[in-house]
């Protein structure tokens, strides 16, 4: 009986002019929304690719020493002015949110001082588009379509009670909850179908990465699935109530505000309040304002040391070691300072971060957005991933280069390229999973819980 | 059949139907007669079970409507002052629709349009949407619904109020038509002319009560009108 509703539900839709043109409406956002993503993806990968040509090749380059028959590379110079550029290969499911790619860089300076990306690597974005967010998959997901199932589903069966066609309709052996199943179902898959479809099948077709595209791919429909649930949930809870259809469009237009816009914006603005955090500029101006006195310092030192030998020629190897020293000893304090401020700086972010979780269940879309970031592999998760392998990759760098520099040796090409290389390894499927299992059953239990109370309330609806 | 035996309903402190006991038989036409708020509505709808009785019990075809909602409907039909069907599908679509939930045999095209047939709708009307139909089409379609589904019980709402009187008498022989198939009918209206003309008794209805039951047969138009004042004026 329930298929039969369903066919019949979808008949009549079908012939809606409404219906018609919200699905209109959300397959083109999709579309737009996917085709965006997947551009940005492959600009991020041609980014990738033209650093990665360039930047572990022994080449020709200011600094190198030597005749062109047998090139060498002051130690110091490679370690630190030349450094090695971490990259960041796209994440799997880029291509469908863009998340904190548009805040986090993608690549790291990795030299034998310091791993050069806090304060200073943040990516260049229009200001706008950082504090607005992009237009991509998940921003369709996360905002539209909670509203569009409210566009869909603001009158399940308020107008077939007022015309009288809900009493002819239960005047047959059939039961109200098999009425409204049959009608939730229809608007189910009327806009699940086209959205899965369009995202996972946009990002496989142009933009698939890794080996993990297609079990993310999974947990992205689990997600997505989950979420639109608990807004048919909050549906089917308000048209339960028995109000009339513009009222029912109107409680749920106030739902949505809340949850998706209003809600999300108090969340930050008590994170901000509770757990100030300081400007990009300011971040900037307080870690040289921590490293000035060590830099001035040892500039000074070092200033010293080069008004005693005017010329580079009576330094010999053994001065070099001497300046190498200084330089060395330079570097470690102000690297020690940055450190201080960088400590207090991440203390802060993860204080706003643990806030920013446990709130995040006052809303379903702030839940939804950790979860599809995550499994996209654009939250934060990933890029702190990225950032320790990176400081990991630059411990190995400065035990290799510190020795050598302090020794004021010169690199053959064989040297340079026994140095360590970095290769991100991607962070284990199955802790991303085991990460977003928790949000996914809360928003199902939610889904669960509103669903239940929905066809509980429906036995007492007034014909 | 229809059966009532002291079928009560409260709303509050309101006594809406009273101890209603009422039976009527297959192929009898019973109309329910009665001011707005007598109770004549609360009863249909005790019948179709959306709402349920404080006290007693209703019947269709000896079944408890309220221990067998889903049998009793498989046995009813229904059809109110305006039937209201899916406006953006036909009155075949519709009725197919109907048909169907109910699981009635009739399903092909040719089956469903003799049976709008039966009901007065020709094939080019029948593949019309409903939002062209007037209001005695729409009863037609009702009634459609009830033979499709082989109802053995018609409950009408009020049906013949607002048509012109030739679509009201064409309704009244489709009516008589079900009688002679077997079906038992129970129809609420204010129309005394259509009640004395299309029912086999009435029965007048007041704060809940069934205060007379008479046979048409020994009623005249006037008698019926005189008998219905004067319990209306007490």
């Amino acid at each position: 009986m329930i298929w039969f509703l369903v066919g019949h539900e979808w008949r009549v839709l079908k012939a809606s002019t409404i219906v018609r043109l919200v699905i209109a409406v959300f397959a083109i956002a999709l579309v737009v929304a996917s085709a965006l993503g997947t551009a940005r993806a492959e600009a991020e990968r041609a980014t990738i690719a033209r650093f990665a040509v360039s930047v572990p090749h022994f080449q020709p380059a200011p600094g190198m020493i030597g005749d062109g028959a047998t090139p060498s590379m002051r130690a110091d110079f490679a370690a630190n002015e030349r450094g090695y550029l971490a990259l960041l290969p796209p994440a799997p499911l880029s291509a469908l949110a863009i998340g904190q790619g548009d805040v986090y860089p993608n690549y790291i300076k990795v030299t034998a001082r310091s791993l050069d990306a806090l304060v200073s690597g943040d990516q260049i974005e229009h200001p706008l588009a950082v504090a607005s967010g992009q237009f991509d998959a998940a921003f369709v997901v996360l905002f539209l379509y909670p509203l569009l199932i409210f566009a869909v589903s603001f009158d399940l069966t308020a107008t077939e009670r007022d015309r009288g066609t809900l009493r002819m309709v239960l005047a047959q052996p059939v039961t109200l909850g098999e009425v409204v199943a049959g009608k939730m179902i229809v608007r189910v898959c009327k806009l699940l179908i086209p959205m899965l479809l369009i995202t996972v099948g946009t990002a496989a077709l142009f933009s698939p990465t890794g080996a993990d595209f297609w079990p993310r791919a999974m947990l992205w429909v689990v997600a997505i699935v989950v979420y639109g649930a608990v807004w048919h949930g909050i549906a089917l809870v308000v048209n339960a109530r028995g109000f009339s259809a513009p009222a029912n469009a109107l409680v749920l237009a106030g739902i949505w505000l809340l949850f998706a816009v209003v809600g999300p914006s108090c969340v930050n603005l008590l994170i901000a309040i509770r757990y100030p955090m300081p400007s990009r500029v300011e971040a900037a101006v307080q870690a040289r304002a921590a490293t000035q006195d060590a830099t001035v310092q040892g500039s000074r030192q070092l200033g010293q040391f080069l008004q005693d030998h005017p010329t580079s020629g009576n330094v010999g190897r053994e001065g070099m070691r001497q300046f190498a020293m200084l330089q060395a000893e330079r570097d470690r304090k102000v690297a020690e300072r940055l450190q201080a401020v960088e400590a207090t700086f991440n203390a802060q972010l993860e204080k706003q971060r643990r806030l920013a979780s446990w709130l995040s269940v006052l809303s379903p879309t702030m839940i939804a957005q950790g979860v599809l970031l995550d499994v996209a592999g654009t939250s934060t998760e990933r890029f702190d991933h990225f950032r320790a392998e990176a400081a990991s990759f630059q411990r190995q760098w400065q035990s290799y280069f510190e020795p050598r520099v302090l020794d004021a040796a010169t690199l053959t090409p064989a040297e340079f390229a026994a140095a360590p290389s970095f290769d991100f390894v991607e962070e284990p499927f199955t802790l991303t999973a085991r990460r977003v299992a928790m949000p996914i059953i809360v928003m199902a239990i939610f889904a669960a819980v509103l669903i239940a109370i929905g066809f509980r309330s429906y036995r007492g609806y007034q014909l | 059949m229809i059966e009532a035996t002291e079928l009560t309903k409260t709303f509050g402190a309101t006594l809406a139907v009273d101890h209603l006991n009422l039976t009527i038989k297959p192929g009898e036409i019973f109309c329910l007669l009665g001011s707005n708020g007598a109770g004549k509505t609360t009863t249909i709808n005790l019948f179709l079970n959306f709402i349920a009785p404080t006290s007693g019990v209703a019947r269709i075809d000896g079944l408890d409507v309220v221990e067998h909602p889903l049998e009793t409907k498989q046995r009813l039909a229904y059809i109110p002052e305006q039937v209201t069907l899916y406006r953006n599908l036909t009155g075949l679509e519709n009725l197919r629709f109907f048909s169907r939930l109910a699981k009635a045999a009739a399903d092909s095209d040719e089956e469903l349009l003799a049976i709008l047939a039966q009901a007065g709708l020709t094939a080019d009307q029948a593949r019309a949407r409903i939002s062209s139909y007037s209001k005695g089409m729409r009863q037609k379609v009702g009634i459609a619904i009830t033979i499709a589904k082989g109802a053995l019980a018609l409950l009408l709402d009020e049906p013949t109020s607002g048509l012109d009187p030739k679509a009201s008498n064409d309704f009244s022989t489709l009516l008589a038509d079900l009688s002679g198939r077997g079906v038992a009918i129970l129809m609420a209206t204010h129309d005394l002319f259509r009640a004395k003309e299309s029912g086999t008794s009435v029965g007048i209805m007041k704060h809940g009560r069934l205060v007379e039951t008479l046979s048409t047969s020994e009623l005249g138009h006037r008698d019926l009108e005189q008998i219905y004042l004067a319990h209306m004026k007490d």
